[in-house]
């Protein structure tokens, strides 16, 4: 608990710092959350590309509207909030700028054709089953599994309501789980008894 | 307890694969690359010119102020214009209307094109499936 407080201080003097312009600040805030981030970025974008671009973007964002940032909730939230948005108005114009059938659902095929994953894969199961997800729900079931978000914060988040958030999370569980069912077998659900 | 949390318990076996697969690496020399787009001076906003100038909406609008102005200062009666629009029937029109939407084979049709736009409907997802496997 004593490291958790430590690092929250931390976290509001990189903050504070980061608000005057404090370059080595800044630069810890972004080593701090970018996998965060960017994991965010890339469930919606399902590219690296895109995704590397909409992280640099987010922090930009943040870090020139840091002034905003009134410290009332906590700032991962914050980011994520933009990270959501920045990802998905990105998404939105490589829908208008390119339309293809691949984009609509890149991995739907190849998960058909797959029928089990070996062992060592079952991160590349994982990605292919929240592939068959839509880009907002695969970055909502993330932040909730991943993250550890509670609902409330989840809503702040995509600025969608608490009922619309939670249907979603059901249906992209239940989607989830037949997926990981048919690539994964029987493996998935002996982890609990394994780890 | 909301109904999701009622389900996921720590050891969800969902859950605990996404800790263990854990986050997207973010690529390497990030900082920089953000550091260095937030040093670089903002592109300047280059607004296209409007099609009308203020000045060409200024005159259009003084414009249509004189013109209403000189009409409501017309030495031409109002009523006097009315003298020249011919008589127009309409009820004759509106009854025909009625008896033509309220006929039975009008009822009968629209449910022939609905369910006709609905099994064409069917047909294109059933096809775009097949197509998609």
């Amino acid at each position: 608990m004593v490291s958790h407080d430590h690092t929250a201080v931390e976290e509001s003097q990189a903050i504070a710092l980061a608000k005057t312009g404090d370059q080595q600040a800044c630069a810890a805030l972004i080593a701090r959350y970018k996998h965060m981030v960017h994991t965010v970025t890339f469930r919606v974008l399902r590219n690296g590309m895109d995704a590397e671009e909409a992280t640099q973007d987010t922090f930009v964002k943040a870090l020139r509207q840091l002034g905003t940032f009134q410290g009332g909730g906590k700032f991962s939230t914050w980011l994520y909030s933009i990270a959501y948005r920045t990802a998905l108005t990105a998404l939105r114009k490589r829908k208008t700028d390119t339309y293809s059938l691949d984009c609509l659902n890149p991995d739907q095929a190849e998960l058909q054709r797959e029928s089990t994953f070996p062992d060592q894969d079952r991160k590349a199961a994982l990605e292919h089953a929240l592939a068959t997800l839509p880009p907002e729900d695969a970055a909502i079931v993330t932040m909730y599994h991943l993250e550890e978000m509670s609902l409330e914060e989840i809503v702040t988040v995509t600025g969608l309501g608490a009922s619309n958030v939670k249907v979603k999370l059901h249906r992209s569980r239940k989607r989830l789980h037949e997926a990981l069912h048919r690539l994964l077998k029987d493996e998935l659900w002996t982890l609990s008894a394994n780890t | 307890m909301d109904p999701i949390s009622e389900h996921v318990t720590p050891d969800d076996p969902l859950r605990l694969l996404f800790q263990e697969s854990g986050h997207h690496a973010a690529p390497g020399g990030l900082e920089a690359r953000i550091l260095e787009k937030m040093a670089a001076p903002a592109m300047p906003v280059h607004l296209p010119a409007p099609l009308v100038s203020r000045r060409g909406w200024a005159v259009t609008a003084a414009l249509l102020v004189l013109i209403s102005l000189a009409g409501l200062q017309s030495v031409v009666p109002a009523q006097a214009l009315t003298h020249h629009v011919p008589g127009f029937a309409v009820e004759p029109y509106l009854q025909a209307y009625h008896r033509f939407i309220n006929a039975p084979w009008m009822a009968a049709m629209a449910l022939g094109i609905a369910t006709a736009m609905l099994l064409e409907r069917l047909y294109t997802l059933r096809m775009s499936k097949l197509i998609l496997r």
